[in-house]
C-alpha cells in the first residue's frame, strides 16, 4: 500500500470508522466508495495537475462524509446493528493488556453459562418440581467454570498471533505448539468433567480416548479460529490501522 | 440559462432514476453516476456517494442484484460491484414511471398554472 492508496483510503475511512455493521458488510461499503474515489480521483487528476487540489475535488465530489454516513447507516438493518453493538462488548482495547483482556472475556463467558445453568436449576426445581437437578448442580457449576477457563487459555494464547503481525510472522511455528496448550486444557477440562458427574458415573475411570479426542479436538479448533480470525484482520487492519484526524 | 437540480431536490426519486438507467445495461457505481448526469444534460448536480445508499437499498429489495466485477478487463484499481436489475426491478421501474406521471400531472398542473 502506498501513499497514493492512503489518502484516498482515508477519507473513505472518515466516511466508515464509525458506522455499525458486520464486517463483510463494512468491507464491502468501504471498497465500492475507495473504489468510486479512485476512480473520480483520476479524472481531476486531469484536470488539477496538483495532487493536492485534484484530492480535495474528489472529496468534494464524493459528498459531505456525514450525511452519507447517515445515510450508509439507514441500509443496516436493525438486528446487524444490536449484533455490532453486542461485538463491541468483547472487543479488544488495544491500549490494555492481553492477559486483562482474556480474563475479561473468560469470565464473561464463566458468568454467562453460570447464569444459564442457574436459571435452568431454578425453573426445573421450581416450576416443574423436579427436584433432581439439584443433584448434578456441583458438576454444573464445575463445567461452568472450566468453560470460563478454557475461554480464557484460548484467548489469551491466541491474541499474539492475530493481534501482532510482526510476532506472527516471527513465530508462526508455535501455533501448534499453542494450539496444543489449548488442547490439553481441554482434555484436562474433559476428564475433570467426567471425574465430576455423580451417581452412576461417579467412580467411571477416566480412558484415554476421553482426554486425548478433546486434546485434538481443542488443538484443530485453536488453529482454525487463529487462521480465521488473522484472514479477517488481514482485510480489516490496513483500514483500521488508518490514523485519521480529530 | 442552465439550471442545476442539486442530489437532494431528486431524493425522493433517485431510486427510479438508478432503476432506469440500470435498465439497458448494468453498471458499476462510478457509471451510474455517469450516465445520470449525461442523461440530465449537465444540469444534475449530484454528490457521487449518494448512490450508494440507494443502490444498498434496491439491492435489499431485490430490485437489483450485485456481483464482483471480473478481472479480466485488463482494468487497474480496486475491484468494483456491477449492478444489474432483477424482473422485480422492471416491475417496480414500471411502476415508478406511471408515479413519475401522475406526480408531473398534478403538480405540473398546478406550479405551471392553473387556468
Amino acid at each position: 500500500m502506498n501513499n497514493f492508496d492512503q489518502e484516498l483510503m482515508i477519507p473513505v475511512e472518515e466516511i466508515m470508522r464509525p458506522v455499525q455493521a458486520l464486517v463483510p458488510h463494512k468491507m464491502r461499503m468501504r471498497e465500492e466508495l475507495y473504489s468510486h474515489l479512485h476512480s473520480i480521483y483520476l479524472e481531476e487528476q486531469e484536470k488539477h495537475p496538483d495532487e493536492a487540489t485534484a484530492l480535495a475535488q474528489s472529496i468534494e465530489r464524493l459528498g459531505d462524509p456525514e450525511s452519507l454516513r447517515a445515510d450508509l447507516q439507514a441500509t443496516i438493518s436493525k438486528s446487524e446493528q444490536l449484533l455490532c453493538r453486542y461485538n463491541a462488548l468483547f472487543a479488544r482495547d488495544q491500549t490494555k493488556s492481553r492477559l486483562r483482556f482474556a480474563l475479561k472475556i473468560g469470565a464473561c463467558s464463566w458468568m454467562l453459562q453460570a447464569s444459564s445453568y442457574t436459571l435452568a436449576v431454578f425453573i426445573s426445581t421450581f416450576v416443574f418440581q423436579e427436584k433432581e437437578i439439584l443433584a448434578i448442580s456441583p458438576m454444573l457449576c464445575v463445567i461452568s467454570f472450566l468453560i470460563g477457563w478454557n475461554t480464557f487459555i484460548g484467548i489469551f494464547l491466541s491474541q499474539p498471533f492475530i493481534e501482532l503481525r510482526a510476532f506472527a510472522e516471527e513465530h508462526r511455528r508455535r501455533l501448534p505448539l499453542s494450539g496444543f496448550y489449548f488442547g490439553l486444557s481441554v482434555g484436562i477440562s474433559e476428564a475433570l468433567m467426567w471425574l465430576s458427574i455423580p451417581g452412576e458415573f461417579e467412580y467411571m475411570n477416566v480412558t484415554a480416548p476421553q482426554v486425548i479426542l478433546p486434546i485434538l479436538a481443542g488443538w484443530g479448533m485453536f488453529c482454525l479460529v487463529v487462521w480465521l480470525t488473522k484472514t479477517e484482520r488481514a482485510q480489516t487492519a490496513p483500514w483500521e490501522l488508518l490514523q485519521l484526524g480529530d | 440559462m442552465n439550471m442545476f437540480i442539486k442530489g437532494n431536490q431528486v431524493r425522493g426519486h433517485l431510486e427510479t432514476m438508478v432503476l432506469s438507467v440500470l435498465e439497458s445495461e448494468e453498471s458499476h457505481g462510478f457509471d451510474i453516476v455517469k450516465r445520470l448526469e449525461a442523461a440530465g444534460d449537465g444540469s444534475l448536480n449530484l454528490k457521487e456517494g449518494t448512490v450508494y445508499p440507494v443502490l444498498y437499498r434496491l439491492e435489499d429489495a431485490k430490485l437489483l442484484k450485485a456481483k464482483w466485477e471480473e478481472n479480466d478487463s485488463g482494468r487497474k484499481g480496486p475491484r468494483r460491484k456491477v449492478y444489474s436489475l432483477t424482473a422485480k426491478g422492471r416491475k417496480q421501474l414500471e411502476a415508478g414511471r406511471n408515479e413519475w406521471k401522475a406526480f408531473v400531472n398534478v403538480v405540473g398542473g398546478i406550479v405551471g398554472g392553473l387556468s
